[in-house]
């Protein structure tokens, strides 16, 4: 029994040490609870404060915002959707809505088609052309969106750069994305190119040569390669590229604004629009109500992709056990001709 | 970015509207955007933050502005008339007084800010014992909360965040009488200024300067400039795709010829409700003007573009784009003398005369430098600060034209002596947000 006193006691029981790691742990509590907090005042409180304001509610903390707006609706008691209803009446405001939505959708399709043409040249190629696209395609990452919307939209709007080739070389009269929707998602693949090809490039080199000269080997067409071994080992980073450029594209307001038409305006113009011009606070939260539903889905969807990749990896991965345990046993047992 | 007002009942012209304050990370980057092609670099306080950048672009300006003529110094052409004048005694203690303005761009063609260094820097010559500090509004959503400021600090009984601004909520705090009644014996100068202005304010804030939307137009092509606003609208149709105006939410200009033709339509007994008052039922008068600015459409420029911000309407005008637009008297006359538009572009208004009006400075009440903050709006009002208003900022005098130095009613002539009543600030925000759908989404 002698030796038990001699051991040290647990810190647990000398004053000192205790109150040290009281204060320890105090100190990451406050450390972490900072950017927490931060984000409660400034993202929790007022996001609160703008469902409220849609739903009716002037008074309190939106009491200012109240005062100096137009046209609101206020729910006198409970709450009142006619704020939302005022939105979905109004034919401009459904037309805003519907662009938005159709500029994501579309933005998002051309953006993963581009994206994988690049990633999948940058991953073949081997020559001096290979890495120079490798180069290339980062270059947007490293120009400001609003200079890189200005230089777009001089260069192909009617009276442009782009026109006066096209003068020149006898082609007159072509629609030119100047000012137009269709000139809004070449903008927005245009700046999202570099995280999207990333992105897929990189899940790509993670893919074995191993893997694609086996399916080379069996015949599989190049075409059919991709198709049947990269797209499905690479479903999660495209997943990504799409979820967060889509919920970038709901709120975007630089480029639709810069680039885009006098109407229909994407939500995140007409909301700016309707916050600092029209006077209509309410209205705008509305539009911002929209977009943050539609981020909210798009991240649910970004967290149910990344679990079950997580899932999937983990199932994998005891699977790869499984067999590593299986065939160590078999060569115990001398069943498959070990090392002789 | 141009030197254009921040008039109250106008969206202060600039090129893109400012900042979204739900997302900061936008409003950093339309700050940015906002004050392309220049990029200022201003901190809260609103001085100018050193940098690299500002340090080489003052030392070239700097010695781009001595080269070229050695009296470019904006307080010496006032040296001469440089005295106190104001009810606060040069042998009071210094105190520091606080503007809040929302003219946050330099003047065009120069790397000067207009209160810090061309206004101020002449008062505080001449009172050495008041300096002025600037807080700059970089968009509406500042102003706003610079409201709920102000209105917070006025219900907690205590000092307001500034003693005096110009910026766009003036009509609000107006409305909500949050600034000091100014008379002749804290303004002495008042007397000089047109008391309709004034009665409209109802004395709670000194119209200083002013300006108006005007025609602009390329006199290489158009020899006879229309006169009458029905001449413009029949010159517009014989040349289609010669002409557009700005989008009425990103500036006063676009606003202000939606607002003549609106005008229009409306019973004379009722055009000065839409100036003193706000009734949204009288707007079914506007549905006679939103249908001639719908059917002007397929005659603007490229079948209906209205660009965003005057300055993008400069750079049409410039380029021969277009060849006649409505703009700011003062953006537009900056525009001329710096060459951002040719030589070649004349100013001139049409009859009924499209809007302008004052921009006015407020004392604000609980300030406790009240009577420094009037010496300083009273000193805005002396000739020396007027002429200064008219050479950097190409504003109309603030005090009427028979009291402005003669060479600013020389500059003016013409344009200066007529343009219609600015409408009330939420009849042009309905203006705004109506002529979006029914002209800008029309088919």
């Amino acid at each position: 029994m002698a030796a038990a006193t001699l051991e040290p006691r647990p810190a647990a029981h000398r004053p000192g040490r205790s109150f040290r790691r009281a204060c320890a742990q105090a100190l990451s509590i406050c450390v972490g609870g900072v950017p927490v907090a931060v984000t409660l005042v400034f993202t929790a409180v007022p996001v609160v404060l703008a469902v409220l304001y849609t739903l009716g509610k002037v008074g309190g903390l939106n009491e200012t915002v109240a005062a100096l707006a137009t046209h609101q609706v206020v729910a006198r008691h409970g709450i009142s959707f006619g704020a939302y209803e005022v939105f979905f009446a109004d034919a401009g405001s459904r037309a805003d809505l519907w662009v938005t939505l159709w500029v994501t959708l579309a933005s998002s399709a051309v953006l993963v088609a581009m994206a994988w043409a690049l990633a999948l040249f940058v991953r073949f190629s081997r020559g001096r052309l290979g890495r120079a696209v490798s180069t290339l395609y980062v270059v947007p990452m490293f120009i400001p969106t609003v200079i890189a919307s200005y230089a777009l939209v001089t260069f192909w709007q009617q009276n442009g750069k782009l026109a006066g080739f096209l003068h020149v070389v006898g082609i007159n009269n072509v629609p030119l994305p100047g000012f137009t929707t269709a000139g809004v998602v070449l903008g927005l693949v245009w700046t999202d190119i570099p995280f999207a090809v990333i992105l897929i490039s990189s899940g790509l080199q993670g893919v074995p040569d191993v893997l694609i000269e086996a399916a080379r080997d069996a015949g599989a067409s190049w075409w059919r390669i991709v198709r049947t071994v990269l797209v499905p080992l690479n479903k999660l980073p495209t997943l990504i590229v799409v979820i967060f450029t889509a919920t970038d594209t709901l709120g975007a307001f630089t480029i639709p604004d810069l680039m885009g038409p006098n109407a229909p305006q994407m939500l995140g113009v007409a909301m700016t629009d309707s916050y600092q011009s029209y006077g209509q606070p309410q209205q705008a939260e509305v539009m911002a109500m929209l977009v943050f539903l539609g981020a909210l889905l798009l991240s649910g969807l970004y967290l149910w992709a990344s679990q079950s990749d997580r899932r999937r990896s983990a199932r994998q991965q005891s699977d790869r056990r499984q067999a590593d345990r299986r065939q160590a046993d078999l060569q115990h047992t001398g069943a498959v001709g070990g090392p002789t | 970015v141009l030197p254009e007002s921040s008039r109250r009942r106008y969206r202060p012209y600039t090129p893109e509207r400012g900042g979204f304050h739900f997302l900061p990370l936008r409003s950093v980057v339309m700050q940015q955007h906002r004050n392309f092609p220049y990029f200022p670099i201003v901190s809260a306080s609103g001085r100018s933050r050193f940098t690299a950048v500002t340090a080489v672009a003052t030392l070239l300006a700097g010695a781009l502005s001595l080269a070229a003529c050695g009296s470019s110094s904006p307080s010496s052409s006032l040296a001469s008339g440089a005295t106190a004048v104001g009810t606060y005694p040069l042998t009071a203690k210094a105190v520091t007084i606080t503007m809040a303005t929302d003219l946050d761009a330099p003047v065009q063609g120069t790397n000067l800010y207009p209160y810090q260094d061309i206004w101020i820097p002449a008062f505080e010559k001449a009172h050495p014992n008041i300096h002025v500090d600037v807080i700059m509004d970089q968009n509406s959503g500042e102003d706003s909360a610079l409201y709920d400021r102000i209105v917070a600090a006025e219900r907690a009984h205590q000092a307001p965040p500034v003693d005096m601004t110009d910026a766009s909520i003036l009509q609000q705090l107006v409305d909500s009488n949050a600034g000091v009644k100014a008379t002749t014996s804290e303004v002495p100068l008042l007397s000089e200024v047109n008391p309709t202005l004034l009665q409209e304010e109802q004395y709670e804030a000194v119209p200083f300067r002013g300006s108006s939307v005007v025609l602009a137009y390329n006199s290489q092509y158009v020899k006879n400039p229309p006169a009458s606003l029905n001449g413009l609208l029949a010159w517009v149709k014989a040349h289609p795709g010669k002409f557009t105006y700005n989008t009425p939410s990103s500036g006063g200009a676009g606003e202000g010829i939606v607002q003549a033709v609106l005008n229009e339509g409306i019973p004379a007994a009722d055009q000065n409700t839409f100036v003193t008052s706000y009734k949204p039922s009288l707007e079914s008068y506007w549905t006679q003007g939103f249908k001639t600015l719908a059917a002007l459409k397929p005659d603007i420029y490229r079948n209906g573009t209205y660009p965003d911000g005057l300055t993008a309407v400069f750079q049409l005008l410039a380029s021969s784009a277009i060849w006649m637009a409505p703009t700011w008297s003062d953006g537009g006359t900056s525009a001329i003398d710096s060459h951002l538009l040719p030589s070649t572009i004349k100013l001139e208004q049409v009859s009924p005369p499209m809007p302008g009006g004052p921009s006015d400075i407020m004392v604000l009440k609980g300030s406790p430098d009240e009577q420094a903050s009037f010496t300083f709006v009273n000193y805005m009002l002396t000739a020396g600060e007027q002429e200064l208003v008219a050479k950097y900022m190409k504003g109309y005098p603030g005090v009427e034209p028979k009291y402005a130095p003669a060479q600013v009613k020389e500059e003016f002539g013409a344009i200066e002596n007529s343009y219609a009543p600015a409408w009330d600030g939420q009849f042009t925000d309905d203006l705004a947000s109506l002529w979006q759908s029914k002209v800008a989404a029309a088919g």
